[in-house]
């Protein structure tokens, strides 16, 4: 039985797109996920959840008061809904599956904020603007005269897509909205495209799924239509095109040669989806013999729908690795009057350590990351909601919640982190986990000071539950502290595992 | 930057102007910190080589593949089929940065959503070439005998922007066929144009034609791709292949004609609206709220309307003007929506001329769309003003603002006041550390402070009588000036002015940022513009006359 919902199946689609009733010639072979035998067998999947402007520390901590100069960990299976810190609280009811890491710093940023105010040659410092172009690749961004600087490297959920993606499915999709600057990269310079359609986002993976609307055991094979025809002739036009881009790509020089053969391969990519889609799925494995079922509500706001469209291609095994840029809210979303300047009046005033604090901005802020943990929490219940070998979807995923600056006020340090999922069980959740200063930074305004880990390494630890163990740090290896000597950026956190 | 550009300029005239570029950079070095001015900073990769320019001598920078904007593919899409179906797959954005255009090459890449959504919208054109379109994709009738290879000569000559060569010529006749057997003719055509929709050529400008080693002169169908997609962003039309064809366009006097020719199409037009609307950032407007007590009006029509105005403003300046009609007329276009922020009558219905008041507006500077635009929801901000002033007319690089830097728009805190906008930046800025830079960026900012935050004129704030005063610093005609007209009267009188105004038109035409092999050619058209009292027409004549543009240099590993 079908839910109900806007269930657009690929035969409208691709009706709607001028190419006739995409019906499958062979509708014997139609969506027949294979079974896995055991959980060890499920692919771990990973959602990064971005919110913009950082939290309220404060009230985002689930710590013991006082206990900030060590490391330690606190189970908070046992806390109630009340003692969750306010921003958090909207997640207390996927408690057992949450883990809340503190106290690590955006190590890089703090090297390139050296390097910037040290030679000081019009390089472009604002905090935004380093701290988007950082946040998932770890590296040194692309600085150009006369420009904003923007992400230097390829970004991490790329580079996963790369090592875990699946032939024929995508190896990562970008989902959701605009922030300033992009935190996906293809390369230095080039953002990732981000779908921010909820109803394209979809259309896109109706193009690849096959019609499961097909009865699934025809009694007669019926000949194919002309239309039939014309689709499976697809993959032919793009084989035809990928060899026209293995002809003029060795005339080209290196930079170009090279963009090119990224776009044949790209080609060939989409070919394989669209073989796979026409013998039914290719032998891409759908976790927990659970039927992909197609379905999209598409209820809600776009976030509400993106957080569908996440899950759906998640336990579909279309994607491996999905980033979710969360909407910027509006004023009247978190009780400020319409008018009133998000960034200016209440983000850079939401600190007590900041020069214009004022205790209004903060429970503004506080409301703000609060409506935030609400949107997290619904995409957990998604994620919760689809059954995996006597788990669920997010078990065997690892969700991560980031946001661009420490704080409203730009802060590199403290940054706040919640991994949601066990990630197969790879992380120890049920639990917060406070690391303490551990490192001099190199530079600042207000003189150095005392910062965390760096977030890099728990991006190490992410690539580690995702099998990708040969991986000991992303993005730069080290960066300088005050005296010159290397702050580590390498290798997994301790504390983390199960 | 520029004192390493105008280090290179030869000639008496030239080397004036150098010592003035040097002067300026000796008032914000010492403050700034080399922030500005420094040779490092040129080009992606800190390419910093001395060029040495000599007479009549060639110095190429780089001419990296160009894959279509979204712009340039949609704009060459309805050019080849005559019109394109409606709701077709919406195009992942082209990054639009500050300092750079969205053609920039660099940020031009394949990605797994372009390429899924190319290929959908090929198959959808596809279908539109044997259903609507049909006449201007077949040469021929299904019947007609050497149709399908009618077919692929000339609608391949078109997508691709060049004739075929023989043996791809022969491959999609060999694909053409093949499908026709399989289906039929129809959906053969389909299924070509499809593949030749998807082929690299279509989907990048490339460029290996060629002859020469090192230097080497373009072939007659590449430089009428360069006319084409600097003129109209999109394929040459039928008159420009014919003048590629007879081998025509390596001479500058047909290059010149044929530009003239373009200039006079429409395609021109939303070509230059497009241009302005990434340099000036006409679109900022269109993010912006204001305090209902200040502009009870604002309202997205209003935005809409501000955004517009400033676009073909920009455009009638481009067509009929010079630089310093860009600064300084008064002549605008105002519909209802408009018309009060301007304290002009409204028309009775949609778009009329109007001459602004003379003691209020002269030129982009005192329009709605760079004043409501660079400002918070309750007031101006100099700050912003006095950045876009810097980095949009006198191509200055933005500087670096300590970390720390209080961003928030400045109050009266409880108690104190009442004071100007202008007297609480004044109060933040005031640290000799944020001064060094500040002192310039404030000064161009203050100009401004007769415009409030939606545009409208004001002689009082908070009460009290507005200072716009204030001394211009980095200009090449730098001096005291009381507001914003007074300020673009410096302005359209500067050398730094109309040589950034032809650096940001040179950087749209390269496709990337500048690089110091650029310092020669650019230098050329530069003291063009200049001659030609800074007439834009004449600047885009000069551009495309210059050697260079028929020439490219050969690329690294090539």
């Amino acid at each position: 039985m079908k839910k109900k919902g806007m269930k657009i199946d690929r035969r409208r689609f691709l009706t709607a797109m001028g190419l006739g009733a995409g019906s499958l010639y062979l509708p014997s072979m139609g969506w027949r996920p294979s079974k896995a035998k055991a959980s060890g067998d499920l692919p771990v999947r990973v959602v990064f959840f971005i919110t913009p402007h950082g939290t309220v520390p404060p009230n985002w901590n689930l710590g013991f008061p006082g206990m900030e100069g060590a490391d330690y960990e606190r189970d908070i299976t046992g806390l109630s809904e009340a003692e969750f810190s306010p921003i958090l609280r909207p997640l207390h009811r996927h408690r057992d599956r949450l883990l809340v890491v503190d106290g690590l710093s955006r190590t890089s940023v703090i090297g390139e904020e050296q390097r910037v105010f040290r030679d000081n040659i019009g390089h472009d410092g604002n905090g935004h603007h380093l701290m988007q172009a950082h946040l998932l690749t770890c590296n040194w961004t692309l600085q150009r005269s006369g420009s904003t600087c923007i992400g230097g490297s390829r970004s991490i959920d790329q580079v996963l897509g790369d090592r875990v993606g699946v032939p024929g499915r995508w190896a990562n999709r970008v989902y959701g909205y605009r922030h300033q600057h992009p935190y996906s990269w293809l390369a230095s310079g080039e953002p990732a495209a981000r779908e921010e359609d909820p109803s394209q986002a979809f259309r896109d993976m109706m193009g690849l799924l096959p019609d499961e609307s097909e009865p699934t055991e025809p009694t007669e094979p019926a000949p194919p239509t002309r239309e039939e025809l014309i689709d499976a002739a697809r993959t032919s036009v793009l084989d035809f095109a990928a060899q026209e881009f293995d002809r003029v790509a060795p005339r080209l020089g290196s930079e170009d040669r090279m963009k090119l053969e990224r776009h044949r391969q790209l080609i060939r990519d989409l070919e394989v989806s669209l073989a796979a889609r026409m013998s039914g799925g290719g032998g891409t494995t759908v976790p927990g013999g659970a039927t992909c079922d197609p379905t999209f509500a598409g209820s809600g706001g776009g976030m509400e729908q993106f957080a569908q469209l996440t899950t759906l291609a998640l336990s579909c095994d279309l994607t491996r690795v999905t980033t979710f840029v969360a909407r910027p809210l509006e004023n009247t979303e978190f009780g400020v009057p319409a008018g009133v300047n998000m960034h200016q009046d209440i983000a850079h005033n939401s600190t007590p350590d900041g020069a214009s604090y004022t205790p209004e901005a903060e429970a503004h802020m506080t409301e703000y990351n609060r409506v935030y943990a609400e949107q997290f929490a619904y995409l957990l219940d998604q994620m919760a909601s689809v059954p995996e070998a006597g788990e669920t979807l997010l078990d065997h995923s690892v969700v991560v919640w980031l946001t661009e600056l420490g704080t409203g006020t730009h802060h590199t340090y403290p940054i706040p982190n919640v991994i949601a999922g066990g990630g197969c069980g790879y992380f120890n959740t049920g639990r917060y986990v406070h690391f303490t200063e551990s490192a001099l930074t190199p530079f600042s305004w207000g003189g150095p000071f005392r910062i965390g880990p760096p977030q890099a390494r728990l991006y190490v630890d992410i690539f580690h539950a995702l099998g990708q163990t040969d991986v000991d740090y992303v993005g730069l290896p080290e960066v300088m502290d005050q005296d010159g000597n290397p702050i580590s950026m390498r290798g997994p956190l301790p504390m983390l595992r199960a | 930057m520029r004192d390493a550009l105008r280090s290179f300029r030869r000639g008496g005239r030239t080397w004036g102007r150098a010592a003035i570029a040097v002067a300026t950079l000796s008032l914000l070095l010492p403050a700034c910190e080399g922030a500005i001015g420094d040779p490092e900073a040129i080009g992606p990769g800190g390419n910093d080589r001395p060029v040495v320019c000599e007479e009549g001598g060639l110095v190429l920078g780089s001419a990296p593949m160009r894959r279509l904007t979204n712009t340039e593919y949609r704009n060459t899409l309805r050019d080849l089929f005559g019109s394109t179906p409606a709701d077709l797959p919406t195009l992942p954005d082209d990054a639009l940065r500050e300092g750079t255009f969205e053609n920039d090459a660099l940020a031009l890449g394949p990605s797994d959503v372009r390429v899924q959504r190319w290929e959908q919208i090929s198959m959808a054109l596809g279908a539109h070439a044997v259903g609507p379109a049909r006449a201007n994709v077949l040469p021929c009738d299904a019947g007609e005998a050497d149709c399908a290879r009618r077919f692929v000569e000339e609608f391949g000559r078109r997508v691709m922007r060049r004739p075929l060569e023989n043996d791809e010529r022969d491959r999609y006749l060999a694909f053409f066929e093949e499908q026709r057997e399989a289906i039929d003719f129809d959906a053969a055509v389909q299924l070509t144009v499809a593949a030749m929709l998807q082929s690299p050529w279509f989907q990048y400008r490339i460029e290996v034609e060629g002859r020469g080693d090192y230097e080497i002169e373009l072939d007659d169908y590449e430089i009428a791709s360069r006319l084409s997609y600097l003129v109209w962003e999109s394929m040459p039309d039928e008159a420009l292949f014919a003048a590629a064809e007879s081998g025509d366009l390596s001479r500058p006097g047909e290059r010149e004609d044929q530009l003239r020719r373009m200039l006079d199409d429409p395609r021109a037009r939303d070509m230059v609206r497009n241009f302005h609307r990434q340099w000036l950032h006409t679109e900022r407007v269109l993010g912006e709220e204001k305090v209902p007590e200040i502009a009870p009006t604002w309202s997205d029509a209003t935005r809409q309307a501000a955004s517009e105005e400033a676009q073909r403003f920009a455009e009638s300046v481009f067509f009929e003007g010079t630089v310093e009609d860009l600064l300084l007329s008064r002549a605008a276009v105002v519909n209802a929506d408009l018309a009060p922020l301007y304290g002009v009558e409204a028309p009775a219905e949609g778009w009329a001329p109007v001459t602004l008041p003379a003691e209020e507006r002269a030129g982009i500077l005192t329009r709605v769309a760079f004043l409501a635009g660079e400002a918070h929801e309750a007031n101006g901000s100099p700050i912003l003003r006095g950045l876009h002033v810097m980095e949009r007319f006198l191509c200055l690089p933005r500087p670096t603002p300590p970390a720390d830097a209080n961003t928030t728009p400045p109050m009266a805190m409880e108690g104190e006041g009442p004071f100007t906008n202008r007297q609480l930046f004044e109060q933040r800025t005031a640290p000799d550390r944020c001064q060094g830079c500040h002192e310039t960026i404030d000064g161009f900012g203050f100009a401004f402070e007769h415009y409030d935050t939606a545009g409208q004129f004001r002689t009082t704030d908070n009460g009290m009588p507005v200072d716009a005063t204030g001394v211009a610093y980095g200009t090449g005609n730098d001096g005291e000036f009381d507001g914003a007209i007074e300020l673009s009267e410096r302005l359209a009188e500067s050398d730094v002015v109309r040589d950034c105004v032809a650096e940001k038109w040179f950087t749209y035409a390269q496709g990337r940022l500048l690089e110091s092999e650029d310092t020669c050619q650019l230098d050329e058209i530069q003291n063009a513009f200049e001659a030609a009292g800074g007439d834009f027409v004449q600047l885009l004549v000069e551009l495309v006359r210059r050697p260079e543009f028929a020439m490219r240099r050969a690329a690294e590993g090539e």
